[in-house]
Formats: structure tokens, C-alpha cells, sequence
């Protein structure tokens, strides 16, 4: 599969880059309904490679090739860098993103790329089923040896059938306002991947009709001395069975 | 500092090589040599001199860091930098080329809008080696 995949980027790279040339008018403007066809390639362009990416990602995890370069992180002020880099992705849908929290500091060792990649997926997921003009709340608390940090929007919520199927590949779910929104399927199965191997947890509690609430625990560093230990490790765990792929 | 002018391009795949172009010379306003393998970029590089190589990493029969190593072995391009090119995003792939000198690796896909100004940026940021001449 990671072949495969790698494989597909190359023509990829061809598509999106004639795509690109031609959209921005580099090689002369078009009509508004040839721009309209074009806009549709590129983003559909997107997707693919969004879910080739994904699929790297989850063969690398599945491998133990995926490196976790982990240092020393203060929650706090990682949540507020994940509401700001992803303000431009909440703006599509009109929805805000607000971090709040009555700790000052929480820090914790994780390998920050790849939990940004996890709470990137459960803003955009949150911004994708939030009514629009809505707001996205982000909380963190102390909860004993776990940092709990809480993802909650006020869309159509995700019914209890469909508690086994969220975080597989390819899980999308169809919501109780019976629609399913775009997106690859598997950026849930990864957020998973990523925080198990980070040995923290992550689940979500849902009320049809009126929201979910996404929950990613951190373990807090036992002891100070914990701190600045380890810097790299490879995510080998959990071990996907191989139907994921 | 010397301005970025002439690229030496390498990629196996003609599509990209096309594209590549494009990004290159119409936006970029550079100009480029594109060579479909190691072997044909080290029958045609002494002439260009460029002032930089841009190689593709995965190339059948010569790959990337051969073409360098050939290339680098040609009259007055042992000093040439190289930025590499790659559809694998393997991190320790990358941080290997960097550390043998590379000034970066750009991932495929690129954006052919902004390849000659991430080109050009690395460029104007990468470290100069003062040459002293024998007396």
C-alpha cells in the first residue's frame, strides 16, 4: 500500500501542478464557467492527495516507521497555537474556534507535528458539522495523571451506532441529521493512532441533536525528570489489523 | 551574494519536467536545463555551469544522490549546491540529505506558483563557503 501510494503522488504531482499553472491564470485567464470546472479538478485534486497522504500515514504507523520527535510542550500555549492555525479552516464553514482554560501552564512531552495533526482534524471536524455562525469550544483541564483537552461543537451529534465506526478507516459516519460531510475517512483512524502511541486515550461523548465533545487525554509527565528525556521514538502501537488497510 | 540564474533540472518523469518548467522559467523567470536522467545531466552540465542543481530523489539506473556525486565530479561544479526533489516523505530520508549538504528538500507535489520563490529563498539563506585562493 505504501507503494502504491507513493506511487500515485507522482502523477499527482503533474495534476495538481497543470491544475495550479492553469487556475492561476499564469497561462491566460478563462471564463467563469471554465474557472468553475477547474476549481472543481483542484479541489478534487486535493482530496486525493489528502487521502494518499493519509493512507502514508497510516502504513507508517502501521510499519512503526512513524517518528515521534517529542519534546517538551506547554498545552496551553500549543492549544492557542491549534485555534489560530486553524481559524482560516473555520472561517470556510463561519465558524469560530475559542480556547479556554483556567490552567496557566500544562506541560507535556508529545511530538508536536503529530498532535497538531490531531487536533486539526478535530476542529476541522467540529467546524464541518457546527451550524454556521457557530463556535467551537476548546477546553483543557487537569484531570489527576491526565491533561484532558475537550473539542466540543453543538452540530447534529453522532448517533450510538456509530460509536464502533468513528475512529476506523473510512468510518465516516452519517450523523443524525442523516448527512455525512467530505472529507479522506481516515483522519479519525490516525487521530487515534497518534494519540494511543503518545499512550494517552481519546473518545467522545455525543447527544444527538445537540453536539459532540471530543476528549484527548495526555498523560502528564510523572516527575520533573521525566522532562527532556527521549527524544525520538517510533510509533509502532497499536498495530493495525490489516483489514484498516 | 551571487544571484540565483541558472538551474540544472533532473527528474525522469517528463510531465513533471514540463510543470517543473513552467514553475520555473514563465514564473520564475529563471533559466533552466532539464535532463531526463543522471547520465544525460552529466553529458550536458559543464556547458550550462549552473548555479544550482535541483534533483529529482528517485530516478531509475542513476538516482539522486549518484547524479550528485557525478555531477560533483565534473570540472568546476564540486562546489554546484543541490536542492533535491521527492514524492517520499520519509523524515529521515530528508534529514539524511541535509545533513550531506543539501539545502533543502522540497516534497512533491510543489506548487509551481511558489517553486522558484522557495527556491530563490533558500537560496539567498544558504551558507557561504569563502574559498581561499592559493597563493
Amino acid at each position: 500500500m505504501s507503494v502504491v501510494s507513493h506511487e500515485l503522488r507522482t502523477p499527482l504531482t503533474s495534476i495538481k501542478g497543470a491544475l495550479r499553472l492553469l487556475g492561476s491564470g499564469a497561462m491566460g485567464d478563462f471564463d467563469a464557467q471554465a474557472k468553475s470546472v477547474l476549481d472543481i479538478a483542484e479541489r478534487n485534486t486535493e482530496t486525493l492527495l489528502l487521502i494518499v497522504n493519509d493512507i502514508l500515514d497510516l502504513e507508517k504507523i502501521r510499519a512503526g516507521k512513524m517518528r515521534l520527535e517529542k519534546s517538551d510542550v506547554d498545552l496551553v500555549s500549543f492549544l492557542n497555537d491549534v485555534v489560530e492555525m486553524n481559524t482560516g479552516y473555520g472561517a470556510e464553514f463561519q465558524v469560530d474556534f475559542d480556547f479556554s482554560t483556567r490552567l496557566d501552564t500544562a506541560m507535556a512531552r508529545l511530538a508536536p507535528e503529530r498532535m497538531m495533526q490531531v487536533f486539526a482534524n478535530l476542529l476541522s471536524n467540529a467546524a464541518k458539522y457546527s451550524p454556521t455562525n457557530d463556535t467551537v469550544r476548546v477546553g483543557l483541564e487537569d484531570d489527576g495523571e491526565y491533561w484532558q483537552v475537550s473539542v466540543t461543537d453543538r452540530g447534529p451529534g453522532i448517533p450510538e451506532s456509530a460509536r464502533e465506526t468513528v475512529f476506523e478507516s473510512f468510518g465516516q459516519v452519517q450523523n443524525t441529521d442523516g448527512k455525512t460531510r467530505k472529507g479522506t475517512g481516515l483522519g479519525m483512524a490516525i487521530a487515534r493512532k497518534i494519540v494511543l502511541a503518545h499512550g494517552g486515550e481519546i473518545d467522545f461523548e455525543s447527544e444527538p441533536g445537540h453536539g459532540t465533545t471530543f476528549y484527548v487525554r495526555l498523560r502528564k509527565p510523572h516527575l520533573e525528570a521525566d522532562l527532556g528525556q527521549g527524544d525520538t521514538e517510533t510509533a509502532s502501537y497499536p498495530m493495525l489489523p490489516s483489514k484498516d488497510l | 551574494m551571487a544571484e540565483l540564474k541558472r538551474i540544472l533540472h533532473v527528474d525522469d518523469d517528463e510531465d513533471i519536467r514540463v510543470i517543473a518548467n513552467m514553475a520555473l522559467e514563465m514564473v520564475g523567470n529563471l533559466e533552466v536545463l532539464q535532463c531526463g536522467s543522471g547520465r544525460e545531466a552529466t553529458e550536458k552540465a559543464a556547458d550550462f555551469a549552473p548555479d544550482l542543481f535541483l534533483l529529482d530523489y528517485m530516478m531509475p539506473e542513476m538516482d539522486g544522490e549518484q547524479t550528485l556525486r557525478a555531477l560533483r565530479n565534473l570540472p568546476g561544479l564540486q562546489y554546484v549546491p543541490v536542492i533535491f526533489m521527492t514524492a517520499r516523505v520519509q523524515a529521515d530520508i530528508a534529514d539524511g540529505l541535509r545533513r550531506e549538504g543539501a539545502l533543502e528538500v522540497i516534497t512533491k507535489p510543489f506548487d509551481p506558483m511558489e517553486l522558484a520563490n522557495q527556491i530563490r529563498e533558500v537560496w539567498s539563506s544558504r551558507p557561504v563557503v569563502q574559498l581561499r585562493q592559493a597563493v
